[in-house]
């Protein structure tokens, strides 16, 4: 990668594209794996691995309903073991568990790996472009605020990435909550519930389908609002690096206080 | 004649910055200090281990969705259905997250604040006769004070 200057920079703090920024900063990787146990692939999304996301959450998504887990799950923590063991298809159910376990530890020791990667890029003095377009879209540093981010993913999931410019991770989880809203049935569990019926609330769910809702929604919440800070800070990094560059020179204003 | 003064920074700096050269005032009596934060570097190695001033957010969103997810279940076999209890869950698991974050988190890192107000000092060098346009460029973008020093 090349900084303005033209210089290729080995330790890139961030890199600049017209769908979306991408950048290496300081995260818990602790934090990055329970993610990543709440929805195998989640991790990944909030490293900006994106490609890596999307294949653990496609393989979630097919093997978690086609073995039913969702529902041995609801079974099994509301006591009822026999409905658990007869929900969950042996054809499908072994399939999970590697996946599920590699998740988890790929985005703790890359989270440690990308720690390293972040203060070596920080010390490094790497910024990348302000502003990158193309004949679709522009992306632009700018500074914008979290709790607006975190407002519009509360709404529907997807929208504070959007507001963020991280359209990959943006529509994935747009289309994602839909697909998953209708095939759960959540907005008439919504309407029921509004309405106080709620023995139709219950019938009219589909669980395999519902249980992924809570996570998606939280981490639309959490990942939007990381990014909006760290986009900000990316911000105030490169204009620091400019005003450095471009207005560092004081010989202009020491020369009149020695004048006078 | 000097005009000292303070931003935050945003777009708005580079179009005072952009303004003022444009009435005429030479780059080179243009100066901008970017100030960092000496405060943050300290703690860069508890910075590794906690997810870079939004701790107090984690701990919540985490245990949220934990919570949320098992009081879903519950609410399956509770009255009030599973979307209320998911949202007891949602909100009693945040309440949970954010004191267990908040004890969790060095009393120093709580007070220190998210940050800097005054994040870039400008001085511009002007005539006296200029003094008035370059503060006026400055109030116009958003500018957090000024001084004036001969």
């Amino acid at each position: 990668m090349e900084s303005p200057d033209g210089k290729v920079q080995r330790r890139p703090k961030a890199y600049t594209s017209p769908l979306a920024p991408n950048l290496i900063h300081l995260r818990n990787p602790v934090v990055i794996a329970l993610w990543s146990t709440i929805f195998p692939g989640f991790g990944q999304i909030a490293l900006g691995q994106y490609l890596k996301g999307y294949i653990l959450i496609f393989w979630e998504i097919l093997i978690n309903t086609q073995s039913q887990l969702n529902l041995v799950i609801l079974y099994t923590f509301t006591g009822r073991f026999q409905e658990a063991t007869a929900a969950a298809s042996p054809r499908w159910l072994l399939l999970y568990n590697a996946v599920f376990m590699y998740a988890l530890w790929d985005s703790y020791r890359t989270t440690v790996d990308l720690n390293k990667l972040a203060v070596l890029a920080d010390r490094s003095g790497s910024v990348p472009a302000p502003v990158a377009m193309n004949s679709f879209t522009i992306n632009y540093f700018d500074k914008r605020n979290p709790w607006v981010a975190s407002a519009w993913s509360v709404l529907m999931p997807g929208l504070g990435h959007l507001y963020a410019h991280r359209l990959p991770a943006g529509f994935f989880l747009l289309l994602w909550w839909v697909a998953i809203a209708y095939f759960s049935h959540l907005m008439e569990v919504l309407n029921y519930t509004a309405w106080g019926d709620f023995a139709k609330a219950v019938a009219v769910a589909d669980w395999e389908w519902l249980l992924f809702m809570p996570s998606i929604h939280m981490f639309a919440i959490y990942d939007s609002y990381t990014n909006t800070v760290e986009n900000n800070k990316l911000f105030n990094r490169e204009q620091a690096e400019y005003l450095r560059r471009e207005y560092s020179d004081s010989s202009g204003l020491t020369a009149l206080v020695e004048g006078d | 004649m000097f005009i000292i003064s303070t931003f935050e920074h945003s777009v708005l700096l580079e179009l005072a910055i952009s303004d003022i050269e444009a009435g005429g005032i030479a780059k080179r009596n243009i100066f901008a200090a970017p100030l960092e934060t000496k405060q943050q570097q300290a703690h860069i190695l508890d910075t590794i281990r906690r997810a870079d001033g939004i701790s107090q957010i984690d701990g919540a969103l985490l245990a949220g969705a934990f919570f949320s997810v098992i009081f879903t279940v519950w609410g399956f076999i509770l009255p009030g259905g599973p979307l209320l209890w998911g949202l007891l869950g949602l909100c009693l698991g945040g309440g949970v997250g954010l004191v267990i974050d908040t004890l969790h988190t060095p009393k120093n890192r709580r007070k220190q604040g998210p940050s800097n107000p005054g994040e870039v000092v400008l001085i511009v060098k002007c005539e006296d006769c200029q003094a008035a346009f370059v503060e006026q460029v400055l109030t116009d973008h958003c500018v957090i004070a000024i001084a004036r020093a001969k």
